[in-house]
């Protein structure tokens, strides 16, 4: 609640803040007869309607993004007179001119379907049938090789394609599971990075002192994540979930150290975070009375220490990616009735090892290799001691690549649980995206994929860009 | 007495009268590459907006704009600014090594040379303004053109990353301005032909401002790349990092 609070009044600071700049900023350029920088965005209708039965709409989502960017120390300020000779002067001499330049974006949408349709409940419709909300804003400010950007951001770190796996600084908006493009399901965080560039290598810094975690559909949604029974009939009971202050103490940082050496791009990166996941704390009772048990679940959400190494290579018409990401400290379920709080703690490492290939200079292609290695897993846990899967990528282009055939396809190797996404888009009239795919997902109930097997949709989205 | 003086005198005139040419006569393929790649391209930091306008038979013609922006030899920022739909992806190359920053994912993705930019416009022919670091140049003959002579040069990849494998140049011998240009695959098949047009005073040098790149397979097919506002900028080293692409403001 307190996050709530504090983000709704640091996006009210730096709404006003931005306005009265653009607007100092929109004085100058009238002053020096130059002609404003636009604003830029996209109208985007997004439609979806469920391939398996129930066959209806799951999503006629309306969306509107705004963005603008620029700089506002020197370039603007100081074109003509005694200033800006002075900044020329102090930049002949080698002496460092501060720069400073700003972004604000923000987007809107409404979701028709919960007002057409009686698909979901209202508990559902509060929860994704509208919104407006503040996305990357920030502050650049860069002297020399020293650059800060403080404000609400991605921070995005890793090599691999269409997949979370490095990406671990924002949490994601899984409301409609990994479905929208990757910008849009990240939610910016408010934070300080802080990055230093030396010839080839860059160190990055990064603090988080505003926690936001994963969002996930509600009970009802599209995309609600499985949830496993409680076993012999006994009752099940969610409590809500606690999420840590925004103590100073609490909050999250990280830092990662890049170098570009002999066509090798070298990451190394450590993050002091959370597991944007609440781990479901469950204790069982019994009504001496009824006998009836009850599982209770408190989900919290718990601190989780990721270390990190990702590299691409470019080797003869290839490129060779990697993630090796290790997380110590997580909390997995168990089976085991007698356990105390239904948790294990364990170590786990995520890797990822893919290429990218072009054949006949038209068809790009990229193969992902993934496997998650539980350490210590034992047999009362639900994962599995080990995890293979892999992704597949495809795309062309035709008409001068305004015609854009591309699939995807993600699946585990051991079981049947797999996403399938072929789509086609169109570009048009130099403003305009139509796009036309398919999303299908195959498995078990409680598998990654398989938990939406009967939530395969088509859909259609049209994009205005201006 | 007098006859040794006049001799003297003849011999040193001579000399005058023949240093030019001599000096013509020494300039190896290299120098000359080099001489033209200035031509081409002020060998400072600078930016420059280029459009490309691909035109096919029977169909509109697309226009895309960029902002380019180059760092010595071996370094190019690519800022696409038109289709709209494009805007805001940003392509940065560092020797043959490449990568692309694409809104809709907010991060850098390293990708290969092949992968195509715009339409019959690889990025090497955006990227790369000049043949001295990609190629070993050969003289292989001198031809006259419309009364003007002309250096015809002969380019072997010196990489094999690099977008064409072998390049024949035609360079005016008197100002080492390009002139037209033929590239070729490894199989030896013709891939496109470019002429260097438009000549205007840019940053104090006759420069071509336009280049027209057909494909000799298609009649008709043709990527016109027009060169407009370059200008000398200090550019930092920093801009031209993987990590930076993210702050590229548009």
């Amino acid at each position: 609640m307190l996050s709530i609070r504090v983000n709704l009044v640091l996006s009210i600071v730096f709404c006003i803040l931005f306005i009265a700049l653009s607007a100092d900023v929109y004085a100058y350029m009238l002053m020096y007869n130059n002609l404003p920088s636009s604003i830029h965005g996209f109208v985007k209708n997004e439609t979806a309607c469920r391939i398996h039965s129930p066959y209806e709409f799951s999503k006629i989502k309306n969306i509107l993004f705004v963005s603008k960017e620029d700089e506002l120390y020197p370039a603007i300020r100081y074109k003509a007179g005694w200033r800006a000779y002075k900044l020329r002067l102090n930049k002949k001499k080698g002496k460092l001119v501060p720069e400073i330049g700003y972004k604000i974006s923000g987007h809107a949408y409404y979701d028709a379907v919960f007002d057409i349709t009686n698909t979901y409940t209202e508990k559902v419709g509060r929860d994704q049938e509208d919104d407006i909300e503040l996305r990357d804003t920030y502050l650049d400010c860069s002297i020399g090789n020293l650059d800060l950007r403080v404000g609400k951001q991605q921070i995005v770190w890793g090599e691999a394609v269409g997949l979370f796996f490095a990406d671990v600084v924002n949490p994601k908006d899984l409301r409609e599971f990994i479905l929208p493009d990757l910008d849009q399901t990240r939610i910016p965080v408010w934070a300080a990075d802080i990055e230093y560039y030396i010839g080839d290598n860059h160190i990055e810094l990064v603090w988080i002192p505003i926690l936001e975690f994963n969002k996930t559909g509600v009970s009802g949604s599209e995309f609600e994540f499985y949830t496993p029974s409680a076993p012999g009939g006994a009752l099940i009971h969610y409590e809500s979930e606690k999420e840590p202050s925004n103590d100073l103490k609490n909050s999250e940082c990280g830092i990662r150290l890049s170098r570009l050496m002999a066509g090798w791009d070298l990451s190394v990166f450590y993050f002091y975070g959370y597991d944007y996941f609440p781990t479901p704390f469950r204790t069982i009772g019994i009504d001496p009375s009824t006998f009836q048990t009850t599982f209770t679940v408190k989900p919290e959400y718990k601190r989780l220490n990721i270390f990190a190494l990702t590299f691409a290579k470019e080797a003869g018409d290839v490129i060779f990616k990697g993630e090796f990401v290790y997380n110590k400290g997580k909390y997995f379920q168990v089976n085991d009735l007698t356990d105390t709080d239904g948790v294990i703690k364990r170590d786990f490492l995520d890797y990822l090892i893919g290429a990218d290939y072009t054949f006949f200079e038209k068809i790009d292609i990229n193969v992902q290799f993934m496997q998650r290695i539980i350490f210590n897993c034992d047999d009362t846990m639900v994962a599995d001691r080990i995890k293979t899967s892999f992704s597949i990528w495809l795309k062309t282009g035709f008409f001068d690549n305004t015609l854009e055939p591309e699939f995807f396809i993600v699946s585990s190797l051991k079981e049947k649980d797999l996403m399938f996404r072929p789509k086609i888009s169109y570009k048009f009239e130099d403003n305009w995206t139509a796009v036309f795919g398919i999303d299908v997902f195959e498995g078990e109930p409680d598998g990654e994929f398989g938990q939406f097997d009967t939530k395969d949709r088509s859909y259609i989205e049209l994009r205005y860009d201006f | 007495m007098q006859q040794c003086y006049r001799i003297k005198i003849t011999f040193f005139i001579c000399i005058l009268l023949w240093f030019p040419v001599i000096c013509m006569a020494d300039y190896s393929a290299e120098v000359i590459l080099q001489k033209t790649d200035e031509v081409r391209s002020p060998q400072l930091d600078y930016k420059v907006l280029v459009n490309v306008t691909s035109i096919k038979p029977g169909r509109d013609s697309r226009t895309a704009k960029y902002e380019v922006l180059i760092k010595g030899r071996n370094k190019t920022l690519i800022k696409t600014l038109y289709p709209k739909v494009d805007r805001g992806t940003s392509t940065l190359m560092i020797d043959y090594n490449l990568w692309v920053f694409l809104q809709t994912i907010s991060k850098p993705l390293r990708i290969s040379l092949q992968q195509r930019l715009f339409g019959d416009v690889s990025n090497g022919d955006i990227a790369r303004a000049n043949f001295y670091g990609d190629y070993n140049p050969k003289i292989l003959r001198i031809e006259n053109i419309d009364e003007k002579e002309y250096y015809i040069l002969e380019l072997l990849a010196k990489d094999e990353r690099v977008t064409y494998h072998r390049v024949i140049l035609w360079v005016q011998k008197d100002n080492f301005h390009p002139f037209k240009a033929e590239f070729y695959a490894v199989s030896g098949r013709i891939l496109k032909t470019c002429s260097y047009e438009d000549y205007r005073l840019v940053l104090d040098r006759l420069r071509p401002t336009r280049l027209v790149l057909d494909d000799p397979l298609v009649q008709g097919k043709k990527s016109i790349i027009e060169y407009k506002n370059m200008t000398l900028t200090d550019l930092p080293n920093k801009y031209f990092t993987k990590s930076y692409l993210k702050k590229l403001k548009y």
